[in-house]
């Protein structure tokens, strides 16, 4: 057992868990937030991308001994005050959505990705999304939305 | 028909906002509390054994475990179609990975432990993986007792052979077509075995409480089979309809793999052994590829004849399909198979035989496309053949045998409006068929052009039916309670949508439930494409009920003649009385105060039943002549630019065209999304995904990282969707359903693209970079 | 299971020289995660160094690039530094999985592993890296065309790990280069065979090649006997069916789940034609 410090969409978080327990769970049992997903367990798919030290990675992979100190940001930090991000807006404007399931790791990389490069070609939104698989929309909606985000999301 | 405000408009989905802001749970995102137990399933690790004895002792002791079950706490069988299955495995076992036993613990990892310390002894029987090899005489039989199995009527399995179903479709003269062929081509065609691959995988909960009531917490296309398919399995322990409640939270993507009962049925049986507690079984991706559902293989050997002039005259279809160990679902892909197998043609002389056989493979179930996009990968590819042995243009060949509406179909009845032509000429001329070949400016790279038809009916019982209820609020805003499931196509907005078109009432005042049976009334199942056609036409007669209510209302309290009265923007108003208005808020709950001071109406709630009561299986079974198994079929083409590396063999899609016939597309913007999905699933189909079993039977690549899909890396350059909306006499608004078809068409147009670029002709799927490259060094080395 | 976090360099080695049997060194974790995941690693100690500074980062001297052992592929792809002295090497790896895997993955972590199929052993090998090998008591550098013996064998010794490689700065200067990875999609995918290669021309004729495949023999090696027949030939005088036999003899590809083994000598053959005549 470690007693792990490290921040969660801005807030500080002090628990004591197992070292080898993975981020993608402490996320969704012990921090409650859901919005982060498993499809796969072993990184191939992105369902549990979230943001760490601005980098998007996959949070199935990351274990608590990994995480002392680390900045984590969720598909809950998107959302502000009752207003969507334009991100957000963006992926509702082009359809960028099915059955949803992909969508919060989806967007976190994207905001990755337009975090440090807020205009970003087609090439580079493609490279970026490259590790989150999507079986419903064929991916054309989320790029088209992606490359459509006005310039503050 | 007045100008439709709502209904063909592209509507935001009513779901996104819960799915981009992580809101949307699905099963795994609900806290069931401290008391939630875990279930970790031992696996059979033999394709087709006996099990002599399981020792569940040692896993017992282990801290935390709370109990061992194996196949003797519930010796009973289920199906959907055909009862063949077990909840867990009885005296023997069928395929690798099959459930064998389950240990319950207050924690996963304790579980995890345990279920190691389970031993299972098997006495290990010869395994049949191939269906030509099932189909031999002298093959084991891998269910000795397929006699004894009940089963719809339209299923004719054949007791003590490996053969669960054949449907035999007899039309014309198949000799004389022959004869009147100037040319006959034959040849078989391979398709293997698939898997859905949604990013969520199942997941269940099951809790029965103390007052006997059983829930049941599933990611399922199917909460009233679920329900049905609990209930008759378990109802030895006194179990009813009544007392079991299924709820379908959002689901991470079905594909048809989450319809019907797979693991959920486990959790259910478990947890009324378990009062008070909750348990859950979650698949890894592992379990999610080998149990589950797959879609079936299937070798197809055809032979067709037509005339110079192009005429069809006869089709001769055998199909011999892998069904895995259990057929309970997927011995129906095979009967719908069984029955269309003639594509959109039209053709005099036919004879289809669809075979269901067993193998010790996972078992085959249903898949986007229900078994059309495996036979049209032989068909479509055939066609393209026995057009360019007669010297016609092989979409000139198509025209002219492309199916109209009022031709015969293969089971006698008559084909539906349609609009085949219509979608062959747009895509023809978005792909600029006739303008010859492109010639590829790299020297490596060929470039070729590949088309394909399509036909998809949707398989169902003669009677599947759907249901609706619709409520008002006190502020006119509604919430609508159906039982299909959204699994990503946009179900609940597209009912949004047809009730705010009846009732003048925005979609965003409309909320669509989510299904539990306790509270929403009666679906199928979401399956077969049929939701837009089936329940959108009850919540279109559930809206219509709520609508005559109101106008019932308006006579007996205004005097008003309910033909003058109409409603717009939330309010009635009158056509003969220009400055009456009744805002909806003020009345669809308290009712209107008349002149006494008394108040007359009350709440408005509309209910609305569909059943198509033209369908019937009864049939012959030696011809299928006589029923009208299908509701109708919608049709679409497509057409797609392929660049091949003759290096490495290596693929790109430069661009792709497929035109669907809608009907009426109550949401273009959805449809177009359907399109463009559906499109990337079938080229996965063809160009990535790859399905390996090793000689015993074992699955050899159950995960992502060697089981491929497409990544946005390799998508097409261009996708261009077209909408044709030539109406469904009896869908609401003239809409049918499209969800499936979308994928149907990508594999034979691929095979074809690649023999117009280099003169190869695959018959086998996947076409991988492999089987391109050595067949352009076979054919150098020629 | 056991977890250690050394604080520096000399406390890792005495906590993994304290430790005996079967131990495992947890870099970025895209692969050992996965294995704790999957019980393939169930009771043997984890030593975290994902955290210990001293291992990350690219620094030059006068003539040697050196890259830290935990330095991430993402820090490879963006680095300044390698974009103008080591550019195909830099953009090679950009195929590299995906981006939120590029993230956490170190180099020294992917060479470790020690699979046949790693991207960057083909690419390494053609430029000539070393490596840099950190123990206890010492530190020795070997060639990495030495490291490896056989399928994930190699000559690492128990409590020593790889410390840094070294890239000569002028290991790319003056080549004609090649990379190509044969996967099954664009992306986030193993490959089914790599080949690299260097090689530099003078009046047509080859005067210095180096070629290095993946995924075709147990481990990632240079195929020396093909570039000693190719050296000193006029490019338009080759006799390719000697080059596929030479070939064919110093490659032993496999049939396995991602590929087979004549699609893998044929597209070989095709792409180091089509390296040496381009």
């Amino acid at each position: 057992m470690i007693n792990l410090k490290f921040k969660v969409n801005g807030k500080e978080v002090a628990i004591k868990v197992e070292d080898s327990k993975r981020l993608l769970d402490i996320l969704r049992d012990e921090l409650g937030l859901t919005g982060t997903k498993e499809g796969c367990g072993i990184g191939e798919c992105g369902a549990c991308t979230v943001i760490m030290n601005g980098d998007a990675v996959c949070s199935c992979l990351i274990l608590a001994g990994q995480l002392q100190n680390a900045e984590i940001e969720t598909i809950e930090n998107l959302e502000r005050d009752n207003i969507l991000s334009n991100l957000q807006e963006a992926f509702l404007e082009y359809g960028a959505i099915q059955c949803g399931f992909c969508t919060p790791g989806m967007l976190m990389s994207a905001k990755a990705l337009l975090d440090k490069n807020p205009h970003p070609t087609e090439e580079e939104i493609k490279t970026a999304l490259e590790g989150n698989l999507c079986r419903c929309t064929g991916y054309i909606p989320i790029i088209d939305a992606v490359k459509n985000v006005l310039d503050k999301y | 028909m007045n100008k439709l405000k709502y209904v063909g408009h592209p509507v935001t989905r009513i779901d996104s906002l819960e799915k981009v802001t992580g809101s949307a749970q699905f099963v795994d995102d609900i806290d069931f509390g401290p008391n939630l137990l875990y279930a970790e399933i031992i696996e059979s690790t033999f394709a087709h054994a006996i099990i002599k004895n399981i020792e569940t002792s040692s896993a017992e002791r282990v801290p935390d475990v709370v109990k061992v079950f194996t196949g003797k706490d519930f010796p009973y069988k289920f199906g959907l179609y055909m009862k063949d299955r077990f909840i867990f495995a009885q005296d023997r076992v069928r395929f690798i990975g099959e459930q064998v036993a389950a240990v319950v613990a207050r924690n996963p990892k304790a579980a995890k432990i345990a279920a190691k310390l389970v031993k299972v002894e098997y006495e290990p029987l010869p395994e049949v993986l191939d269906q030509m090899e099932a189909l031999k005489e002298d093959s084991i039989l891998i269910h000795p007792d397929l006699g004894d199995y009940p089963h719809v009527p339209w299923f004719f399995p054949k007791a003590n052979t490996n053969v669960a179903h054949w449907r035999k479709t007899r039309r014309g003269n198949i000799e004389k077509g022959f004869e009147e062929a100037d040319v006959i081509l034959e040849d078989t065609y391979t398709v293997p075995r698939y898997s859905h691959c949604a990013i969520e995988t199942h997941v269940a909960v099951g809790k029965f409480d103390y007052s006997g009531r059983l829930t049941v917490w599933a990611s399922s296309q199917s909460p009233n089979v679920q329900r049905n398919l609990f209930s008759e399995a378990l109802s030895p322990l006194g179990l009813s309809h009544k007392d079991i409640r299924v709820i379908t939270p959002h689901v991470g993507g079905g594909f048809g793999g989450k319809a019907g009962v797979t693991m959920e049925i486990m959790v259910a049986a478990i947890a009324t052994k378990l009062k008070g507690n909750s348990v859950k079984i979650r698949w890894t991706r592992e379990q999610e590829f080998y149990n589950t559902y797959q879609r079936l293989g299937v070798i197809a050997k055809i032979t067709l004849g037509a005339k110079k002039d192009g005429t069809i005259t006869a089709l001769d279809h055998k199909l011999y399909w892998d069904a895995g160990a259990y057929v309970e679902y997927g011995a129906n892909v095979v009967n719908a198979v069984g029955l269309s197998a003639t594509g959109p043609y039209r053709i005099a002389n036919i004879s289809i035989d669809s075979a269901c056989v067993y193998t010790n493979l996972p078992p085959g179930g249903p898949y986007r496309g229900f078994g059309y996009s495996e036979f049209l990968f032989g068909l479509e590819s055939h066609i393209d053949r026995v057009a360019k042995k007669l010297g016609i243009e092989p979409v000139l060949f198509r025209r002219i045998n492309a199916i109209k509406e009022g031709d015969t179909l293969a089971y006698g009845a008559k084909m539906n409006a349609n609009g085949l032509l219509q979608a062959i000429e747009k895509v023809s001329k978005e792909i600029k068929w006739y303008e010859g070949k492109i010639e590829s400016e790299d020297p490596v790279k060929v470039i070729g052009k590949g088309f394909s038809i399509f036909w998809k009916a949707p398989a169902m019982p003669p009677n599947a039916s759907s249901s609706a209820f619709l409520k008002f609020n006190e502020d006119a805003s509604i919430n609508i309670l159906v039982s299909g499931m959204d699994i990503g196509q946009g179900y609940l907005t597209v009912m949004a949508q047809i009730a705010a078109e009846i009732l003048s009432i925005p979609p965003s005042r409309i909320r669509v439930e989510r299904p539990d049976t306790d509270r929403n009334p009666y679906e199928w199942q979401t399956v077969a494409s049929h939701v837009t056609w089936s329940c959108g036409n009850a919540v279109k007669k559930a809206a219509l009920d709520a609508r005559e209510q109101i106008y019932d209302l308006i006579e007996r309290t205004h005097y008003l003649d309910r033909d003058t009265i109409y409603l717009e923007d939330e309010k009635v108003k009158s056509r003969t009385k220009p400055d009456f208005e009744l805002a909806l808020k003020d009345f669809v709950i308290n009712g209107i105060q008349v002149e006494d001071g008394t108040f007359k109406g009350g709440p408005i709630t509309g209910r609305g039943t569909f059943m198509p009561e033209f369908t019937s299986t009864d049939a012959d079974p030696e011809t299928s002549q006589g029923g009208h198994p299908n509701v109708h079929y919608t049709v679409g083409a497509a057409a797609v630019i392929l660049q091949i590396d003759k290096e490495t063999g290596k693929m790109k899609v430069l661009k792709v065209v497929e035109a669907v016939d809608a009907g009426k597309a109550i949401n273009p913007d959805l449809v177009k999304g359907q399109v463009t999905g559906g499109l990337m699933q079938g080229l996965a189909t063809v160009l990535y995904e790859d399905m390996r079993f090793d000689n015993k039977g074992k699955m050899l690549n159950p995960n992502f990282t060697d089981y491929k899909i497409p990544t946005s890396m390799d998508i097409p350059d261009e996708i261009v969707p077209i909408i044709i909306e030539v109406p469904q006499p009896d869908g609401p608004f003239g809409a049918r359903g499209i969800g499936e078809h979308t994928m149907l068409p990508a594999a034979p147009m691929i095979a074809n693209a690649i023999e117009d670029a280099l003169g190869i002709r695959i018959k086998s799927m996947p076409i991988t970079a492999e089987k391109v490259a050595l067949a352009i060094l076979k054919k150098g080395e020629k | 299971m056991k977890f250690y976090k050394p604080t520096s360099i000399p406390d890792l080695f005495r906590i993994s020289e304290e430790i005996e049997g079967k131990k495992y060194f947890l870099a970025g974790g895209t692969d050992i995660n996965v294995q704790i995941k999957n019980g393939i690693i169930k009771d043997e100690p984890v030593i975290f160094i994902n955290h210990l500074n001293e291992l990350k980062g690219i620094k030059e001297s006068e003539d040697i690039i050196l890259i830290g052992t935990l330095t991430t592929y993402k820090e490879i792809i963006e680095s300044d530094l390698l974009r103008k002295v080591l550019p195909f090497f830099q953009n090679s790896l950009k195929s590299f999985a995906s981006p939120i895997l590029q993230t956490m993955a170190t180099i020294g972590g992917n060479i470790a592993n020690g699979s046949p199929t790693a991207d960057v052993t083909p690419l390494l090998l053609v430029l000539d890296a070393k490596l840099k090998l950190f123990s206890k008591s010492r530190i020795r550098e070997v060639k990495l065309s030495e490291f490896f013996t056989g399928y994930k064998e190699f000559i690492l010794k128990a409590n020593e790990i790889i410390g840094a490689i070294l890239i000569p700065k002028n290991a790319e200067t003056g080549f004609d280069t090649f990379f190509e990875k044969v996967g099954s999609r664009k992306s986030l995918t193993i490959a089914k065979l790599e080949i690299a290669g260097l090689k530099r021309l003078k009046n047509n004729k080859i005067e210095e090649i180096k070629i290095a495949a993946g995924a075709l023999n147990e481990y990632p090696r240079r195929l020396h006997k093909l570039e000693e027949f190719l050296t000193g030939k006029d490019i338009d005088r080759i006799d390719f069916s000697q080059v596929e036999e030479i070939l064919n003899r110093e490659i032993t590809p496999i049939s396995d789940l991602r590929s087979d083994k004549e699609y893998r000598l044929q597209v070989s053959f095709n792409l180091i034609q089509s390296f040496i005549l381009n």
